[in-house]
């Protein structure tokens, strides 16, 4: 009886008229931000890196002087 | 309207924050101090994160793009450089290239180096400069060492042939022996970027880094950001007229070419932007 003496309210708006009770969430979720990951990532490319004693053969290189860098060869 | 615009120019002028000249300025000597104070040598182990070669007899760490030819020459992937890459774009992008870059700051000094009353400008198109630069990493630091087995990029890159051949050249007597007709081009190659640096911002930077070229996509992505509020923004320009790098700022703020230098932020229209 009341249902139809009420006025009708669009379809979006009658859906939510009440809130859900029970089954909201006021934690909200922080976005995965791209440079997370890419900075997560960059780490463990680091640590892989570091394992295959990478940083050895960088200093290695780098040790030895460049003749390429110098221009003799 | 035109009243609307003079009093958003007035509020703009008002609001003007001071340019970050000074400070980037003192950053890049203490940087350029860093990297060539060579009692801290044992820091070579760890690729710097700007262009600096590791030849030079000053150098305390050691040459990215060197290193990563190195491991390209060898067929290895290289992880920790990789990394590396990685870690500083998703930080800072390209700051380190506006901020801490030995070569980039005698670009910034050959450029206020006034010749006549006019300073030449040249204005080539930003597409140009990256095909350039992505043509350079790709031909010279990945398919052709990969190809030749043989560092190609630093048989040419300016930054060695300034930081490394120039004081060997100088002080070692068995090395000024040894020097032939590539050590010519090399310094060919120098003072072709030292004379178009003082007519035009950066070139080396904006036509051939190949660490630009590998930060300059996390750009889009990085922890520090311009964000410009174009309500605040009137197009007057004085963005372009203050970058190092001749872009437009206020068009796109996070463009692959900025270094991050912060010189458009004296624009109370640009903030820096961290995060999100």
């Amino acid at each position: 009886m009341s249902d139809e003496s009420a006025p009708k309210r669009p379809m979006n708006m009658r859906k939510h008229v009440k809130a859900p009770v029970g089954l909201g969430n006021l934690k909200q979720k922080r976005p995965i931000r791209p440079y997370w990951v890419i900075l997560a990532l960059g780490i463990g490319l680091i640590v892989i890196g570091a394992f295959r004693h990478e940083f050895g053969t960088i200093l290695l290189n780098a040790l030895i002087l460049c003749t390429s860098c110098i221009g003799l060869r | 309207m035109k009243h609307k615009r003079t009093a958003d120019k007035r509020k703009l002028t008002a609001n003007k924050r001071k340019p970050a000249t000074n400070k980037r300025t003192l950053v890049q000597i203490a940087s350029l101090v860093f990297a060539n104070s060579y009692v801290l040598s044992f820091l070579k182990f760890c690729p710097a994160p700007v262009l600096h070669c590791h030849a030079c007899p000053l150098a305390v760490m050691a040459c990215p793009i060197g290193s990563l030819q190195h491991f390209v020459r060898q067929r290895r992937f290289p992880f920790a450089l990789a990394g590396f890459f990685m870690v500083t774009g998703a930080l800072i992008g390209r700051m380190t290239c506006g901020w801490a870059c030995p070569f980039g700051f005698l670009q910034d000094i050959l450029y206020k180096i006034k010749l006549g009353p006019r300073k030449m400008k040249a204005r080539i198109g930003h597409n140009v400069s990256k095909v350039t630069r992505y043509l350079v990493f790709m031909g010279l630091v990945v398919i052709g060492a990969f190809a030749v087995g043989e560092p190609l990029f630093c048989k040419l890159c300016p930054a060695g042939g300034l930081e490394a051949g120039l004081p060997l050249f100088a002080f070692d007597a068995s090395i000024r022996a040894m020097t032939g007709a590539l050590f010519i081009v090399k310094m060919a190659i120098v003072l072709v970027f030292i004379v178009t640096g003082i007519l035009m911002k950066r070139p080396f930077c904006r036509f051939v880094c190949p660490l630009g070229t590998i930060y300059s996509p996390f750009n889009k992505i990085s922890y520090v950001k311009l964000k410009v509020d174009k309500e605040l923004c009137n197009e007057c320009g004085a963005c372009r007229a203050a970058c190092p790098m001749d872009i437009d700022p206020h068009l796109d703020a996070d463009s692959r070419d900025c270094i991050r230098c912060l010189e458009c932020t004296s624009c109370p229209a640009i903030r820096v932007k961290y995060g999100a």
